[in-house]
């Protein structure tokens, strides 16, 4: 697993080949966006709470997180500050997706240095594809 | 009853009114015309935690000091006081800063007095303290941003799976049932944006609109609305037009929000046009104002029922057997917002025969005096 992840990080450029990972706990959202991110041809992990979206960042380097916000014992605010305090994952890519859009709700995500805050309900499943390649293509651009 | 040190000098007969000052329940503040404290009130000292003693004959900004979210204001400041023009309000997320540091939610106003021949005599300032409704507020907040994220969730994954359906993901669908997708589509869209129309609702009634203003030019948000409902237009056959004088200066108003309230007028121009019609958006500078307006060919609003069109939860007869969707709550969100940002919106309309909105947005408008305007709201 290791070597998958790590010639995929090297290929972080090209963005068909990213591998994604995904943390979503409602079991329909979950599926959807495995469905559709793997027919775009991105690698697809997904992690159904807190503490599973740590162990798999730590284990897989991830070129882009997809973060929901409420998930159960550790939620998206709680991952978000441990990984900001990892050197290795700190500037792993993150694109909150959650269906909490209060203004401080955005404000706290974007204190804590996300790419970009989308409430799921208000973007159709393609705009969310899009935010991931925008996403990767820029953290591409400062890589270089 | 202790008497503050300024009844000392009163007549028996004028004591009433000491006694009065000494037991309600609100702070009240007496600044002279310098802009130097004068009365206190015994709610004043505990809500300031200043003494007398120490206030009076001090510049009002060491003792009332405001802040609102985390910015530590002096509303009045030593330096710089002048007692206002007219009376001001204080309300929304505002706190008074303590001599302590420590933050009492307040709300209240400053009254300027003058002497019987007009001349400025000093300003009443009177808080109350506003803790508890701070509190529910919040409670409420709390509520909402639950329920919000609870009807989402299911409205948000079933628009996802419909999307994948409609884009052939899941292989091609026969004809029938591309449509019966549509449809479901669209009623589940009226669901997501009623859960967000309520939000804007219950977000405006706390804070008057937390985004910030930014410079917006009108003509590439009429743009941006355009493409936006584009399909819509193209499926009802309605013909989009414009007219924007290129002269016009740009706006300085929240920039998601006031395209939020064009889309809405544009929307509805659709909504309610007729097959063929034509939808004219039409922008330009009426003294020192932004007018747009936004023409239709479509059902109008009878005239008995235009009174109530801004009502939350209204929807004209017509509109509701032209469109079954629909809240009712558009446009009571949009003359929220336009009024708040110190415009008005209005009217013409004959049934049968079309509709237009007019938005008029002040031009000239200081940054200052916007962010004031938000911040009077409640």
């Amino acid at each position: 697993m290791q070597d998958v992840a790590s010639t995929l990080k090297e290929a972080a450029g090209d963005k068909k080949t990213a591998l994604l990972l995904v943390a979503e706990d409602d079991q329909f959202y979950a599926n959807l966006y495995r469905t559709k991110l793997e027919k775009e041809g991105f690698g697809v992990l997904v992690a159904s709470n807190g503490t599973e979206t740590l162990d798999l960042l730590r284990k897989n380097s991830p070129n882009l997180i997809i973060l929901d916000l409420v998930m159960p014992e550790m939620d998206g605010f709680e991952v978000l500050k441990k990984l900001k305090e990892e050197k290795d994952l700190r500037d792993v890519p993150v694109i909150i997706l959650s269906n909490l859009g209060q203004p401080e709700d955005i404000e706290r995500a974007k204190a804590l240095g996300v790419f970009k805050y989308i409430i799921k309900s208000n973007v159709s499943i393609h705009q969310m594809v899009e935010s991931v390649e925008e996403a990767l293509e820029s953290a591409a651009q400062h890589a270089q | 009853m202790d008497f503050p040190s300024i009844a000392c000098d009163l007549s028996g007969k004028e004591r009433w009114m000491v006694l009065a000052f000494a037991s309600v329940s609100d702070a009240i503040f007496v600044a002279d015309t310098h802009g130097n404290m004068l009365f206190m009130n015994p709610k004043a000292v505990t809500l300031s935690g200043w003494s007398e003693d120490e206030s009076i004959g001090r510049p009002v900004g060491d003792i009332v000091k405001f802040s609102i979210d985390d910015d530590i204001q002096t509303v009045l400041s030593s330096s710089a006081y002048a007692p206002p023009e007219s009376p001001q309000e204080f309300t929304g997320r505002i706190s008074l800063v303590k001599k302590d540091g420590s933050k009492n939610p307040i709300k209240g106003r400053a009254l300027p007095f003058s002497e019987k021949d007009g001349t400025r005599a000093g300003t009443l300032i009177l808080l109350s303290d506003a803790t508890i409704e701070h509190r529910l507020i919040q409670a409420k907040d709390h509520f909402l941003s639950i329920v919000a994220h609870q009807l989402r969730t299911p409205l948000g994954s079933a628009r996802w799976c419909m999307d994948l359906l409609l884009s052939g993901d899941f292989g091609e669908l026969s004809r029938e049932a591309r449509s019966a997708i549509i449809n479901l589509h669209a009623s589940n869209q009226q669901m997501v944006e009623l859960v967000n129309d309520l939000l804007d609702m219950a977000k405006f009634n706390r804070t008057g609109g937390v985004e910030e203003p930014a410079i917006v030019d009108v003509a590439e948000v009429v743009e941006g609305i355009f493409r936006f409902l584009e399909l819509d237009a193209q499926r009802r056959r309605v013909v989009f037009g414009k007219r924007i004088d290129p002269e016009l200066p740009k706006l300085f108003v929240p920039r998601r929000r006031f395209y939020e309230v064009v889309r809405n007028i544009v929307s509805n121009a659709v909504k309610y046009s007729k097959p063929g019609g034509h939808v004219l958006v039409e922008v330009k500078k009426i003294d020192a104002m932004c007018r747009l307006s936004v023409k239709d060919e479509g059902i109008g609003i009878p005239i008995d029922e235009q009174q109530n069109i801004f009502s939350k939860f209204f929807r004209a007869s017509n509109a509701v057997r032209s469109q079954t969707e629909g809240s009712g709550l558009g446009l009571a969100v949009v003359k929220l917002f336009v009024e708040a940002w110190g415009g008005r919106v209005f009217f013409e309309s004959i049934e049968g025969k079309g509709t237009t909105f007019h938005i008029e947005l002040p031009l000239s408008q200081s940054r200052e005096k916007i962010i004031e305007g938000n911040n009077s709201l409640t």
